[in-house]
């Protein structure tokens, strides 16, 4: 057996649960009800949250309101209008702007450009990536709504999927582009 | 209207454009418990003590176990190809006695959240005596366990195959080639790592498992017996699955775990994997040396084929058994005649994480190593490479054409396949002497180019059987329930074809339920390119019945008889005209007796065997030694296309991950076993950066004579010749025929190539 002298006791990470569970019952007094659409929302997690991963923050909030099944496999969020990875992001980073998930990308039942041409383009295969590859895009489109193919691609490049092997997601991002730029402005 | 060879897109797409997809990480249970697990942090090495106090009085922790917590369990079985001689080399659910690979599971911890697992999980301490590690598959076999299990040694079988008379065929040679190779470590690494929630019902006895994949009946049966459950007892439920590869869904320590601790804590336990743990323990594959020795004429045809091949299958054997080294074995030969064979195939065991099978497994290595073969014989006769395949090639007229040798219980019968005419539609397609010129003249200009090609023989269609059964609800909807299962490649759509083109209901009308053990008893999952053969070939047969039982019914309440009837876009007309009756009213007729069901069954002795043609046009800068791939061509003959969009979708997916095996993907470890390549930043796979456009040249040449629909499996025609025909397409680039004897080509063993004399 391993000496059991070094026990020097670390803090005591039951605040950490405590604050976790103190997270969603904010979201659910504070953020989710005055939100009409909880899917873009003004991020501003408790000052006890801030260390925790802005994924498992969105987790834990999806989780209570939503009927099953929640949450959003998502990895990319936009936050402030810029794509960033919700599981490398810490609450704190996020906080007081707007963060908008993909659960938002839809106009009511009619899907986004992007989502419609990803289903016309079998864009997707299992799913897993498609999210982040959506949020991803959508937000390069509104940056720059006239990349080139080899701009498409290197946006795309900082995400993996490991089914399609790219060609049908850069196909429907080019063609998504070109819809959304013969959309009539404002 | 027909539904079969149409690219419709997916029924199944719509959750997971909107975020709506239910993976494992998105299954939660009221109060469950979260569990994470200690892994080795050595190669090899005996445990003397674990330490846990510490861990335990962190507030929140509720269990933490070791193996002397689970003595009881035995360790996880062989689902297929197990042997008596490899069941001292199965792995316990907790290492027991041994650590024998860095991430094995050690002990696990289960908490109220899991940051308080991880925390706690990082606290345990394992006191382990550390051996020296076996890291060489080709070298001499060592102690498996030393003192616990003597004598037994790291080479649990070797299998021996052959036919023809191999000592004739050397004996009448013009020729000896030989060669050694070597495919890498890599594996599937689906995006969604493995994850599981286990909850138990007290009112009705069961404990559930979401989070199940591919083979879910299996499991359940599995587990039940691991944990002395009665039948009944236990059910595995499929959400969305975010890729399997072969990887995903095999069972591994953790689901029984995970099902374990729900019995004995009596609270919902989940357990989702992080990607380190991902790269550390799930299955490996490929990593293999093969050693060939072919006797040739003066045409460069074989005569006969020595092969001596090991397969490094890791730290222990896992559920595929001898699976990996017994398909290598026998599809090594391909699509050539070759008329004497011998092989062995030395199953050996080291220190690294255990391996199982990844898409097109002992194909994608066997076919570089046949091809390289070929390209040397071609190089050492000065043929060209194209013409020694054409002499080789098994002629159409030849089929079926009986290898004479088994694999996974079947005799591996071609049941079809028009191989030479394949090869010369892709030289067609590619102007292919056009080609090589201009690449002669831009190499001329100081330009590295190469062109490289390598054919391949699949398989697809592993029985036994398949059962569906099948539904018409009053709203003349269908419902179809099938125990195969889906890991995001399409199933639902597919299935939904088929049962389209037969009873004209369209595909949105049809819901296709898969990956329930409680809504169907029997189901052999989701692996071997098997589901649209069997489940499909189910699919027409219970739909067939579906559509008799229909007009049966119909005769009878039109006063007529069934031959005076006709269907068509799900209604059943009166040949007259006069008279019409939907599916959806019959099922409401029949609402009392049973509804309008059916069943089918489809049962396989032999698999189906598609075939094809991978084309590499490759630029390598010299300064760099980086690899660009300027154009990238399948040919595969699927027999018949269900839905083309989706196959070429499988076979552009699947040259992507064969692209990372040749090029980038390689598990490395150093000298004491530790692995180098845990994360993203060292396990290299493929962006949209890395891969081409594919082009894909789908044929339907040779249909299946072995089901009703005529297909064949179209899963892993699009990796299997990565590695040959980009080996290829490089050696011609740095005009060195045979230089690439090692997968993956990366840019310093390139380096080292060019510099070669």
């Amino acid at each position: 057996m391993a000496n059991a002298e070094s026990t020097t006791k670390r803090a005591p990470p039951h605040s950490r649960v405590a604050r976790y569970q103190n997270a969603v019952q904010l979201l659910k007094e504070r953020i989710l009800p005055s939100t009409a659409d909880i899917h873009d929302f003004a991020f501003n997690p408790p000052e006890e949250d801030k260390e925790l991963f802005t994924l498992d923050y969105l987790r834990s909030c999806m989780r209570i309101p939503l009927p099953p099944p929640p949450s959003p496999p998502a990895r990319v969020l936009l936050v402030d209008d810029k794509p960033v990875r919700s599981c490398l992001m810490f609450g704190v980073q996020a906080e007081g702007k707007l963060v908008r998930t993909v659960e938002g990308l839809a106009d009511g039942e009619t899907l986004h450009p992007l989502q419609q041409a990803f289903w016309e383009n079998h864009g997707l295969q299992c799913g897993f990536c498609t999210p982040g590859f959506l949020m991803l895009a959508a937000g390069a489109l509104e940056e720059n709504p006239d990349m080139s193919d080899d701009e498409i691609k290197d946006v795309l490049s900082s995400n993996l999927c490991r089914c399609t092997g790219y060609q049908n997601i850069i196909k429907a991002v080019r063609i998504a582009a070109r819809e959304l730029r013969a959309r009539p402005q404002g | 209207m027909s539904y079969i060879g149409r690219s419709f897109r997916r029924i199944e797409d719509r959750p997971l454009l909107l975020g709506a997809g239910s993976f494992a990480a998105d299954c939660n249970a009221p109060d469950q418990l979260h569990m994470r697990v200690v892994r080795s942090p050595v190669a090899f090495g005996r445990i003397c003590g674990i330490e846990t106090a510490e861990a335990a009085a962190l507030e929140g922790v509720v269990a933490i176990w070791t193996i002397a917590d689970l003595d009881a369990l035995p360790p996880i079985d062989f689902r297929q190809m197990g042997l008596e001689a490899l069941a001292p080399y199965r792995q316990w659910v907790l290492a027991r006695d041994y650590v024998r690979y860095v991430g094995e599971p050690v002990v696990v911890v289960f908490a109220v959240d899991p940051y308080v697992a991880e925390d706690a999980a990082d606290l345990v301490f394992c006191d382990i005596e550390e051996h020296q590690p076996q890291l060489d598959a080709t070298a001499e076999p060592t102690a498996f366990m030393p003192d616990i299990h003597p004598g037994l040694l790291s080479e649990p079988a070797v299998l021996r195959r052959a036919y023809g008379d191999l000592d004739a065929a050397f004996a009448a040679a013009d020729h000896i080639v030989t060669l050694e190779v070597k495919i890498g470590r890599h594996t599937g690494v689906p995006l969604e790592t493995r994850g599981a929630l286990g909850v138990y019902d007290v009112a009705k006895d069961v404990l559930t498992l979401l989070g199940a994949a591919k083979v879910p009946h299996y499991n359940r049966d599995a587990i039940s017996r691991m944990l002395g459950l009665s039948p009944g007892r236990l059910q595995l439920s499929e959400g969305h699955v975010g890729g399997g590869f072969g990887v995903r869904g095999e069972l591994y320590p953790e689901d029984v775990l995970v099902c374990a601790a729900v019995l004995r804590l009596r609270r919902p336990v989940k357990w989702i994997e992080d990607r380190r743990e991902h790269l550390l323990a799930a299955n490996h594959s490929r990593d293999q040396v093969y050693r060939l020795r072919a006797a040739v004429d003066r045409k460069g045809f074989i005569l006969g084929l020595k092969a001596e091949f090991f397969t490094d299958q890791g730290a222990y054997v896992r559920t595929h058994g001898t699976t990996v080294t017994d398909l290598s074995a026998a599809m090594l030969p391909g699509p050539y005649i070759i008329p004497a064979y011998g092989v062995e195939g030395r199953i050996r065991l080291t220190n690294k994480t255990p391996a199982g099978t990844y898409r097109a497994p002992g194909r994608y290595e066997s076919t570089f190593a046949r091809e390289r073969l070929i390209d040397k014989i071609a190089g050492e006769l000065r043929l060209s490479p194209i013409d020694v395949r054409r002499v080789n090639l098994i002629a159409e007229e030849a089929m079926p054409f009986n290898r004479r040798i088994k694999t996974l219980g079947t005799e591996v019968v071609y049941d079809s396949g028009k191989y030479r005419d394949l090869l010369e539609r892709v030289l067609d397609h590619l102007d292919y002497d056009r080609l090589q010129a201009q690449l002669t003249e831009r190499r001329g200009r100081g330009e590295h180019v190469g062109l490289g090609l390598a054919l391949f023989v699949e398989k697809s269609g592993l029985g036994p059987q398949d059962l569906v059964r099948m539904t018409v609800d009053r709203s003349g909807a269908i419902e179809i329930v099938t125990g195969v299962a889906s890991v995001g490649q399409g199933v639902e759509t597919v299935l939904a074809q088929i049962c389209a083109e037969t009873t004209g209901i369209p595909i949105e009308r049809i819901s296709v339920v898969h990956g329930q053990t409680d809504r169907i008893e029997i189901g052999f999952g989701a692996f071997a390119s098997r589901v649209t053969v069997m489940a499909g070939s189910a699919v027409k047969i219970a739909a067939e019945a579906l559509c008799d039982r229909a007009m049966e019914v119909a005769a009878k309440l039109l006063q007529t008889t069934p031959d005076a009837l006709g269907l068509s876009h799900g209604m059943i007309h009166a040949v007259d005209g006069r008279a019409s009756l939907s599916l959806g009213e019959i099922a409401e007729h029949l609402g009392d007796s049973g509804g309008l069901t059916s069943e089918g069954r489809f049962v396989a002795n032999h698999m189906t065997y598609p075939y094809g043609i991978h084309v590499a046009q490759v630029r390598i800068d010299p300064l760099t030694c980086g690899i660009t791939i300027e154009r990238y061509l399948v040919g595969y003959d699927v027999g018949r296309a269900i839905n083309p969009m989706l196959i070429e979708g499988q076979i552009v997916g699947g040259v992507a991950q064969g692209i990372g095996g040749a090029l980038l993907e390689e598990f490395v470890y150093d000298e004491n076993g530790q692995p180098l390549a845990a994360s993203f930043a060292d396990y290299l796979m493929p962006t949209c950066r890395e891969v081409p456009e594919v082009e894909v040249l789908l044929r339907e040449d040779a249909r299946s004579p072995l089901n009703p629909l005529g297909v064949k499996g179209a899963g892993e025609g699009g990796i299997n010749a990565a590695g040959a025909a980009l080996a290829a397409a490089i050696d011609a680039a740095i005009q060195k025929p045979g230089a690439v004897d090692r997968l993956p080509i990366t840019s310093d063993r390139l380096h080292a190539m060019t510099r070669r004399p």
